[in-house]
């Protein structure tokens, strides 16, 4: 009973609104959300648009391989870290890196000199840390703009990365745009098109092929 | 040109909606992945293996597809006395392990809870498995074309039919600045 005295409230403080607005109306109100929204995630429909078809089709040019350089840094970490994946986050963070230690490409060989690779959307880095020479040993290896561009796609937080939680809530946002972009531009068009059959068929025809195709590939592979 | 555009943006609209809705949604799961549990129903299988009377990646194929039940698209790793055959669909992958020196085939077959499902849904990709999967990967390959034909029109309809731009231009302004940091950190200052 409160959800529906609630909604009562909000409809008719909604209608009091327009009643006292003639310019805007819900159609209005629908449209500029639906422009706004379009424009704000504009990029991130560009990037989602490309690294869909680089998914499918691998492009060349975007693995393109790029020039390695070389740097050392000194160093001496407390020698009484044992675990492996708290040296590997020691050594990143002292060299001033940020970015994923991959586990699978860690370890030590026989000299002593501990293995490291941490990689992120824009470099990868093959790091050498001698103790006994108190050094590591940085091979960087940048990905190109392609990579990046193509990486941003559904792109979560990464630690000590800031504007990576600028860039998760703009996935988060994208998303909220465009299911409700879908919904309102199919409402926008279904009030103002004076033809509407063929759209209808369309529609109709497109969603019941692509529920089918799905329910196909489900029960049947 | 602008009712061209118009009609674009809307018939593109009308055919993928489905499409785009689908893949926003499961985008949408895998982004608040933590949060749903992925525990799948999984069977074992240990049999002997009888080899098919010429040995190549299709009669392989066939013949685990005949007896197992396995389906989808399939991807092979041959060894000399193993093979490694993965199935996949939207809802079970299966993986089988052929050892050819003691002539036995170990199947791994995993039933997807519906969050899998939908995951496998997100990532089902490329032009191989059959039918099914060509029709698949074009709708893919169209709704990925709809991101930048949506944006790209959906940005010229703005031009054309809003008299006040400032707030789309500050929004404008204000995403591309985000993408282009977000670019600019992870190239040359991360």
């Amino acid at each position: 009973m409160k959800v529906l005295k609630i909604i009562g409230y909000c409809t008719e403080h909604t209608n009091a609104l327009f009643r006292n607005n003639p310019t805007m109306s819900v159609r209005r109100l629908l449209l500029k959300i639906h422009f706004y929204g379009g424009i704000l995630c504009f990029w991130y429909l560009l990037i989602l648009g490309f690294s869909s078809l680089h998914y499918n089709h691998h492009f060349d040019f975007v693995n393109q391989p790029q020039d390695p350089s070389t740097w050392w840094h000194p160093m001496r970490l407390a020698a009484d870290i044992a675990d492996d994946r708290q040296l590997t986050e020691a050594i990143r963070d002292s060299l001033g890196l940020v970015g994923w230690p991959l586990p699978w490409e860690t370890g030590r060989d026989s000299t002593g000199t501990f293995h490291v690779v941490v990689e992120h959307p824009g470099k990868r880095y093959v790091i050498d840390y001698s103790m006994a020479a108190a050094r590591a040993t940085v091979v960087e290896t940048p990905k190109g703009f392609w990579r990046v561009f193509n990486s941003l796609h559904g792109f979560g937080v990464m630690p000590k990365a800031p504007i990576t939680y600028a860039w998760s809530w703009y996935t988060k946002i994208t998303i909220a745009v465009v299911v409700f972009a879908v919904f309102s531009g199919t409402y926008l068009w279904f009030i103002g098109s004076q033809n509407k059959k063929s759209g209808i068929l369309t529609l109709l025809l497109c969603f019941s092929s692509a529920v089918a195709l799905m329910l196909q590939m489900y029960f049947n592979g | 040109m602008y009712p061209f555009i118009r009609q674009l943006h809307l018939f593109s609209s009308l055919i993928l909606s489905v499409f785009v809705l689908m893949y926003f949604v499961t985008g949408l799961v895998m982004i608040f992945e933590e949060e749903f549990k992925r525990e799948n129903e999984e069977v074992n299988i240990r049999d002997a293996f009888i080899k098919p009377p010429i040995l190549n990646e299709e009669s392989l194929v066939d013949q685990l597809q005949q007896k197992y039940d396995l389906e989808g698209q399939y991807n092979i790793q041959m060894q000399e006395q193993q093979a490694i055959v993965n199935f996949g669909h939207p809802g079970t992958t299966a993986r089988a392990v052929i050892s050819f020196d003691v002539d036995s085939v170990f199947i791994i077959k995993r039933k997807g809870n519906f969050v899998n499902i939908l995951h496998q849904f997100h990532r089902l990709h490329g032009y191989h498995g059959g039918f099914n999967y060509y029709t698949w990967a074009l709708a893919y390959d169209l709704s990925a074309l709809s991101m930048i034909v949506f944006a790209l029109s959906g940005l010229y309809l703005w031009f054309k039919s809003e008299r006040e731009k400032i707030t789309g231009w500050v929004l404008f302004i204000a995403s591309t600045c985000l993408t282009a940091a977000t670019i600019i950190y992870f190239m040359f200052i991360a």
